[in-house]
């Protein structure tokens, strides 16, 4: 066990290694000079060239890596082009929201999707499952921003039971959640149902049907219990691909979180701050992945990953 | 978007294209979803022909005195856009681009990740390890936000945005081509192949290749919705390809623009949309129904 | 409209070539007042004493880039600092009148190269450190040096006039020859040549007071992004990328006519919210106190609610036009990458601005904007009311397409044409080029980032670009002379390498002239020439709409200054 686990951090790291490289070069090899930019249209070519230096675009890039990198091992990303703070401020302010709304659209897709999951089983094959199936898949059709935008228009402004997007506590987190479980809750239903099924037609919940226990007992007792890990799991992943994914939710309810710091980062071609944030959201992947599988490897020793 | 696309086809599946045929009847989504690509397709194909008007044709009745579209008439069936162009022309020449997208991106996933697949399953040891490290770095990135950062950095043009979803988003195919490998590998009659002296790339060819089709093509299918998702995302977030030419996510970013008076844009673009990704999904499924009796929903 | 800093992508704005800042032209021209009452607000309590206390809240589509005043040159930057930071002079309310902020009064030598500034003697930073002559002469060292850090002062070059300030700039001298502080409340100025617009580069934001000591204790880097000291009505309690929070400066000098002190708010939040739309609605359910062009991007009222608050709101609305403008380029060098341009023919030139249907672009804004036939704002001294016959184009396509014809351009051609990405301009470039595809031009549409924009047409390689220009001053000088002289080819600003000797010495001749009536003179020839050689269609001037909460008093509007929030008072019971 402890040489899996040795090995799985090694392979994390290389990958980190790997993203963080490729995200440079695609990054900083671009073509567009930001200094002339930054020292606006009056600005004298002596301090367009003083810029340069000041952010120390005046290096060959391999060079630029290596500074940056030692710089990262120091816990420092870089400093904004346009707002001259530390990457590493801007991005540890907008961390917490982001974790919010990662954790209310996850929470809202467990919420969604274990129930409906549950039903469908039950119900496996009748109307109500299809009609529901159906649904699901016209929820994983629905473009997030599309759909928010959709619910804004009717809860925020024609009927004012929400706000109009925003950053704040649950109120304000209710409808992007509700518009992220929608389109993403269809996933937990689908894998809760076909697990579901598996067990059911598995010799112990026979033997316990046939011993006379009740349907309901049969279901919370033997079937959820034992269908539960491979949501529980899948879940453990999701989580690190949402906290990545949620920009499109933020940009459309006024976020502000790391998705909306990169999209506007992106927008003023803030190179340091689109680095951070994509470092950053691939740092929270690769470690979710990684305790899943590291838990994985402690629960069912048979499925290691690899 | 793209990213969850691996958990529909996670589960290990077999191929039994034997009964494809017979199944086929048992399985309404796939024809269900094959006619609504069908129909997309077609409107998209034919738009130069059925669309009532020139899609970056102006009109100047299209617009009020104060620039305010008009509304769905008997002259704009869905009505008009800011710049006084008729929606419906926009709607059925957008599918063009948005197809197109979602089709070609996808091809490349398939062949990068067919390719690296079979590499990595096939030879196994260090180049497996190499190609799956390669593989997770990919699937770690923040999807649509480097997307995003490339094809603004890239510039945003029908190629780059297409390069950009097929380089980023062939991932999930490699695992899954792999995985299937793996597996067939070390199934009986492969062994035994394999004792009768068959080479690795006679295996390759001859068992293991066609035993992977039917976990690709699920995944394609699905994956040509999660890239006209995609592509529509990245055109609703302002990097879409140039102008005039519509796209559905460009459309529902300038309808946004109107939307408080005249949303019909919004409306017109979204519902497309949904339907084609509705269309790719339902196939995708059904698909797997057919091709992976285990998942399927039991009788 | 469209600005290219009006935001897209969260446009930084500006960086000048579009949003850059402030400063009126002392002299006449179109009073704001005229086009719509600038005072505002519940007009019907306006005449009531004003209401001590409470708080407003605000959103401002984006953070604030630089809150050091040395370094700041965008209008979000602005708004702020001129609540917290002042200057020696500063704008008459909602005029182009420069009267005196922290200098009482100035006296300007015979040959107008010196000015002798008197300080007033009663102000004080807001942490009790008492302003003195001496802290305009910290800041101007700081203005001219080259090496500060993170960022140097991207308006050096308009102090490079005083005497010695290039010595300074360059390294050669340790103190700037031309500054002097006889006492503590005296400033004496020195020029190299007398500068007409001097006193409107001083009431830019870049030569504030700022407290010498306290900018020494907390460093450059912080007093650029958390922590200001200046003299002005309010402090900065908070700046971050997600809020801005000013409160009331204890030790403010100012009294109000009634004698009471200023300013009348105790606190103004301002929220970083990007989204347009969702600020609008914020509004109109009363959340904010106003929006404002300075914290909507440029329009104010986003296109996307305009028809609506229009409509429901009409009377809350008020309505300044800008001096800001935009344009297309149309690139005058006879080859671009190696190939022809046909664009370097009079003819073609001439066809374009035929072509080019102006009412198209005032619609698809909603009306929101004025059309525009020169490269100056109608607000603007100078501004020509009648231009030359052949520096006139009306709508014509078929004169447009006759001129092709001549050209040898019967069949038309592909041309490369540039614009930042984001929604409103979108709609401008489509229009654009289906009016240029009735004359067989078809236009291939590059819209690109901010950034990529600038580098592009800054290179002057961009064939045809959309682009637009705010003032820095308000003077003809800063449209003109930076965007048609020959030697602002090289550093960017004249993207269309528009090169005419004859409109050069114009420029010059003009730009040191003190003869208010011989620099109109000089100035409406280069507007006659550079409009009859078609080197830009000039589209749109902006307008800036300002929405208020009836329950919101004092607020005016200004052709050059940000928002008042010195004088801004609300109803008692509307703290948000």
């Amino acid at each position: 066990m402890g040489a899996y686990i040795i090995r799985r951090i090694g392979q994390a790291i290389i990958v980190l290694i790997g993203i963080s490289i490729i995200a440079f070069l695609l990054l900083y090899a671009v073509p567009a000079d930001p200094a002339r930019i930054i020292a606006g249209p009056h600005a004298t070519p002596d301090v367009v060239n003083q810029i340069r230096i000041n952010l120390g675009l005046n290096l060959p890039i391999w060079e630029q890596y290596l500074k940056y990198m030692g710089n990262l091992l120091h816990g420092n990303l870089g400093t904004s082009y346009i707002f001259h703070t530390s990457v590493m401020s801007q991005i540890s302010s907008r961390m917490g929201p982001t974790a919010e709304l990662a954790l209310g659209c996850w929470i809202m897709e467990l919420i969604i999707g274990i129930p409906l999951g549950i039903y469908t089983a039950r119900h496996a094959n009748k109307v109500r499952d299809v009609v529901i199936s159906a649904l699901a898949l016209i929820g994983i059709s629905l473009p997030v921003y599309w759909l928010g935008l959709l619910l804004l228009f009717a809860f925020g402004f024609k009927i004012q039971i929400f706000p109009l997007g925003g950053t704040g506590g649950i109120y304000y987190l209710i409808l992007p959640s509700i518009t992220y479980g929608i389109t993403g809750a269809a996933y937990y239903m689908r894998l809760l149902k076909s697990t579901m099924l598996d067990v059911m037609n598995q010799d112990y919940v026979r033997t316990a049907r046939a011993k006379g226990a009740s349907e309901r007992r049969v279901i919370y007792r033997h079937v959820l219990r034992n269908a539960l890990i491979p949501v529980i799991t899948f879940a453990g992943i999701d989580i690190g691909t949402l906290l990545a994914g949620v920009v499109l939710i933020e940009e459309t309810f006024n976020w502000n979180g790391m998705g909306m710091l990169a999209y506007q980062a992106i927008g003023n071609q803030d190179i340091p701050v689109i680095m951070g944030t994509v470092l950053l959201l691939a740092v929270f992947v690769v470690l979710f992945n990684l305790i899943v599988d590291i838990v994985y490897g402690f629960v069912d020793p048979r499925i290691r990953y690899d | 978007m793209s990213t969850n696309v691996g958990a529909v086809v996670q589960a290990p599946t077999k191929a039994r294209t034997g009964k494809f045929k017979k199944s086929l009847k048992r399985y309404p989504l796939v024809y269900l979803g094959a006619l609504i690509i069908v129909i997309m397709a077609l409107l998209a194909i034919l738009a130069p022909w059925i669309s009532p008007h020139s899609p970056i044709a102006t009109f100047n009745n299209a617009l009020s005195e104060q620039g305010i579209p008009v509304g769905p008439s008997r002259e704009f069936l869905l009505g008009a856009d800011g710049n006084g162009r008729d929606v419906l022309s926009r709607v059925l020449w957008g599918g063009r681009i948005s197809l197109l997208i979602g089709l070609l991106s996808m091809i490349i996933n398939l062949v990068v990740g067919t390719v690296l697949g079979l590499i990595a399953g096939v030879f196994g040891g260090w180049v497996d390890a190499l190609v799956m490290r390669i593989t997770d770095t990919v699937l770690a990135f923040p999807f649509l936000l480097f997307a995003l950062a490339l094809v603004a950095i890239l510039g945003s043009s029908l190629w780059n945005i297409l390069l950009t979803i097929g380089i980023l988003g062939w991932g999930v195919m490699a695992r899954v081509v792999r995985g299937q490998v793996l597996q067939v590998r070390e199934l009986e009659y492969v062994q035994a192949a394999r004792a009768l002296g068959a080479t690795e790339w006679r295996i390759m060819f001859r068992i293991v290749l066609p035993n992977v089709f039917g976990p690709v093509i699920v995944l394609s299918t699905l994956q040509v919705g999660a890239n006209i998702l995609a592509a529509a995302g990245l055109s609703y977030l302002g990097m879409g390809i140039q102008p005039p030419t519509p796209d559905w996510g460009g459309m529902i970013q300038d309808g946004l623009t109107t939307y408080t008076y005249a949303p019909w844009e919004m409306y017109s673009a979204g519902i497309a949309l949904v339907i084609t990704v509705v269309g790719f999904n339902m196939l995708g499924d059904g698909l797997r129904d057919i091709l992976d009796p285990q998942s399927a929903t039991r009788q | 409209m469209s600005l290219s800093w009006k935001k897209g992508l969260g446009t930084v704005a500006s960086i000048g070539m579009i949003g850059a800042l402030l400063a009126g032209c002392g002299t006449n021209s179109t009073s704001p007042a005229s086009s719509n009452g600038t005072s505002a607000g519940g007009t019907s309590s306006d005449n009531s004493k004003p209401v001590e206390g409470g708080s407003i809240t605000l959103d401002s589509t984006q953070a604030v880039p630089d809150l050091d005043p040395a370094v700041a040159f965008d209008t979000t930057s602005a708004e702020v600092d001129y609540a917290v930071y002042q200057q020696l002079v500063t704008y008459d309310k909602g005029s182009y009148n420069i009267v005196g902020d922290l200098a009482k009064n100035w006296e300007v030598s015979q040959d107008g190269k010196t000015y002798t500034f008197h300080l007033r003697d009663d102000v004080k930073y807001s942490n009790g450190d008492p302003m003195v002559a001496s802290d305009f002469v910290f800041e101007l060292e700081r203005l001219l040096d080259k090496k500060m850090q993170p960022k140097p002062s991207p308006g050096s070059q308009f102090f490079l006039d005083i005497e010695g300030a290039q010595a300074y700039y360059d390294g050669q001298a340790k103190t700037i020859s031309g500054v002097k502080t006889p006492d503590d409340h005296t400033l004496v100025i020195t020029l190299v040549k007398p500068e007409q617009f001097f006193l409107k580069i001083l009431a830019m934001p870049f030569l504030s007071a700022v407290d010498p000591k306290f900018v020494k204790q907390v460093g450059n880097a912080k007093l650029d992004t958390s922590e200001a000291m200046g003299t002005g009505p309010f402090e900065v309690q908070t700046n971050n990328q997600n809020e801005v929070v000013l409160v009331r400066n204890p030790n403010y000098w100012q009294k109000d006519s009634d004698g009471n002190k200023l300013p009348y708010l105790d606190k103004v939040t301002i929220n970083v919210n990007n989204n347009e739309q969702v600020d609008a609605l914020h509004w109109e359910q009363g959340q904010t106190a106003f929006m404002s062009p300075w914290l909507m991007g440029g329009d104010g009222i986003p296109p996307s609610a305009y028809p609506t608050i229009m409509t429901k709101y009409k009377n809350d609305v008020l309505k300044q036009p800008q001096n800001s403008i935009y344009y297309i380029g149309l690139n005058m060098k006879p080859t671009l990458d190696g190939k022809p341009n046909p664009l370097s023919n009079l003819k073609v030139r001439q066809a374009i601005e035929y072509a080019t249907d102006d009412s198209q672009f005032i619609k698809i804004n909603n009306g929101a904007v004025e059309g525009l036939n020169q490269p100056l704002p109608n607000t603007m001294e100078g501004y020509v009311k009648n231009l030359d016959p052949s520096a006139t184009y009306k709508y014509d396509v078929s004169k447009a397409k006759e001129l092709m014809k001549e050209a040898g351009y019967a069949n038309g051609f592909t041309a490369e044409y540039w614009n930042e990405n984001n929604p409103t301009d979108k709609k401008d470039d489509q229009a654009f080029q289906s009016m240029l595809s009735q004359i067989g031009i078809k236009l291939d549409i590059h819209e690109v980032t901010w950034k990529d924009f600038l580098t592009k047409a800054m290179s002057g390689t961009a064939q045809m670009y959309w682009s637009g220009w705010q003032q820095d001053f308000p003077d003809p000088s800063d449209f003109l002379n930076t965007l048609f002289n020959s030697n602002q080819i090289e550093p960017g600003n004249n993207m269309n390498n528009y090169s005419n000797p004859q409109v050069d010495q114009w420029l010059n001749e003009a730009e040191y002239s003190t003869d208010s009536q011989q620099r109109d003179e000089l100035y409406a020839k280069v507007i006659n020439k550079v409009m009859s050689d078609a080197a830009w269609v000039p589209t749109i001037q902006n307008v800036g709409y300002y929405t208020i909460q009836p329950w919101v008093h004092g607020f005016y509007t200004s052709p050059v200054m940000y928002d008042p929030f010195g004088t801004i008072w609300v109803d008692p019971g509307h703290n948000s």
